[in-house]
């Protein structure tokens, strides 16, 4: 399948306002939340959920640290579902393409910090001026570079990147192929254990096997585990709430971790 | 001091922090600080309505001294900092400055675990459970859960913190409302992990032993013992190394399966 001038154009209007977005409303940030607008574009709505998804979970402990620039979910999200949908559905090549892409694109946004320098002395002569809507076109104007750093290569690499792209994908050998949707396959348990991580206290293992188990041997899907985990959430939180008004007696230390 | 910040302005507050965020012009100098001050812009308007030009520039100056939170924490901030420019003096204006810096990084500390790691991280395992098997409600979901959570305590942020000023940030209330949110979130959060695991990770033996000339695949017995328990195991094993491993060494961990999954594919191992 061949982009259109229009399909490059839009794609790259969305790359443009999810990177203002990542900047400023942060509602969107996630490649679970960018993925399925490409799908829309692209008229593939299955493939672009799918590896968004994958993305997601795999990406799930990257994010914007103090001081630390993260691979960029955008681009890489972007670039990745498209090319995913072009080249015939593959969730390994997307799930390849977004890692390099992610990883390119990283070293980009380290150069553009530097430029985001300027504002500084712009709003120091700002207030100067006692003008408090001098602010304001700062912050438009910033908005408007922080779109294109995204917008512009991204319309560059799927306009001119989608003949390369089809050619270098149609050059690999199908078994590596394969094999990368394979590795693939196993990347979501990167960002489940990341999650673990952040939300694993003692205690909890019983409950992260019971989801498990719930899926594994039972066949539940997720729909049901989640209402199953809503109503134990509402007994856990008001075993805490009982247990924060009583005076704290049971002082048990430590637990196990796996 | 009068009552001169009305609703209306506590709204465009919101709005200005809802539309800039405190990213787009992150400087080295100043971190935030001019995000937030094109924030807090409707409140300084209101108090240095007939103020000559040197107290406006003395007003902007001080908002563009260093910050550095987050962005959904800080709507608190901005709704204390609005209280306090209204109730304060001229010569009490240093208090506010030290105010903001004294609520930047506890809240920045909240807004970091909570929003950009808990909230955001279920929201998206919770959509992708979905999504992964091409349902748009996957999308729906995560969208939904993570946004109504986030504006909620960012325009909620800004009114009561207005209202109630400092008082709220050491009445302990805010953190019990948390807290529960917390608690409630993790608990659904890890046994959807649970099944995350068993659904969503995709990692089988493909080689066969042969046994009295029968051939037995190795997925075979290991089903036998337990359904998925090579995605179980990995994500065990990445978990213990996730803990220890700085995250900024994430991708390097990401692009290692890619690299060691695709050869033992090749090879008929996976």
């Amino acid at each position: 399948m061949q982009l259109s001038v229009i399909q490059c154009f839009l794609l790259a209007l969305w790359a443009g306002y999810c990177s203002y977005d990542d900047q400023g409303p942060q509602m969107l940030r996630r490649p679970l939340l960018i993925g399925p607008v490409v799908g829309f574009v692209l008229g593939d709505l299955t493939t672009a959920l799918i590896v968004s998804a994958t993305l997601e979970l795999t990406w799930m402990g990257l994010g914007n640290m103090a001081g630390y620039q993260t691979p960029d979910m955008i681009l890489g999200t972007i670039i990745g579902t498209t090319f995913a949908i072009t080249t015939g559905g593959e969730l390994g090549t997307g799930v390849a393409l977004a890692t390099a892409v992610a990883i390119l694109s990283q070293q980009l946004l380290l150069v553009f910090g530097f430029i985001r320098q300027f504002w500084y002395p712009w709003a120091e002569r700002v207030a100067l001026s006692g003008d408090f809507s001098g602010l304001t076109v700062i912050s438009v104007v910033s908005a408007i570079l922080q779109f294109a750093i995204r917008a512009i290569p991204c319309f560059i690499i799927l306009y001119l990147g989608d003949e390369i792209i089809a050619q270098v994908t149609a050059a690999i050998p199908a078994n590596v192929l394969s094999g990368i949707s394979a590795a693939s396959g196993i990347l979501p348990a990167v960002g489940l254990s990341i999650l673990m991580t952040i939300i694993m206290k003692k205690g909890m293992w019983a409950f992260l096997l019971l989801g498990f188990v719930l899926n594994a041997y039972l066949g539940l899907n997720t729909m049901a585990v989640t209402f199953i985990s809503i109503s134990f959430a509402t007994i856990y939180a008001w075993i805490l709430e009982i247990q924060d008004k009583s005076p704290a007696e049971s002082s048990e230390k430590g637990g196990y971790d796996l | 001091m009068s009552q001169v910040i009305t609703k209306k302005d506590l709204n465009k507050i919101y709005w200005r922090l809802q539309f800039f965020g405190l990213g787009l012009t992150v400087n080295y100098v100043s971190a935030q600080a001019i995000g937030f001050a094109t924030a807090i812009v409707p409140a300084l308007k209101k108090v240095y309505k007939d103020a000559d030009k040197d107290l406006k520039a003395k007003a902007m100056q001080r908002h563009l001294e260093y910050f550095l939170s987050q962005n959904t924490a800080t709507g608190m901030i901005l709704g204390i900092t609005a209280a306090l420019e209204e109730n304060t003096t001229e010569a009490e204006k240093e208090g506010v400055v030290a105010l903001k810096t004294g609520m930047m990084g506890p809240l920045a500390g909240i807004g970091d675990s909570v929003f950009k790691l808990t909230i955001q991280a279920i929201a998206g395992s919770i959509g992708a459970a979905y999504a992964i098997q091409g349902q748009f409600l996957g999308a729906i979901l995560m969208f939904v859960i993570y946004n109504a959570i986030n504006i909620a305590i960012k325009y909620y942020g800004i009114i009561i913190g207005y209202q109630r000023g400092a008082v709220f940030v050491t009445s302990g209330d805010q953190a019990k409302i948390m807290t529960y949110i917390i608690n409630f979130a993790t608990m659904v959060g890890v046994m959807v992990l649970g099944c995350l695991i068993s659904s969503s990770v995709r990692l089988t033996i493909a080689k066969e032993l042969i046994v009295q000339e029968t051939v037995v695949p190795i997925q075979t017995l290991l089903d036998g013992a337990m359904p998925k328990l090579l995605p179980l195991l990995a994500t065990i094993i990445l978990y213990n190394v996730n803990k220890k491993l700085p995250r900024k060494y994430l991708i390097f961990v990401i692009l290692g399966i890619l690299f060691v999954g695709t050869l033992l594919s090749m090879w008929g191992f996976i």
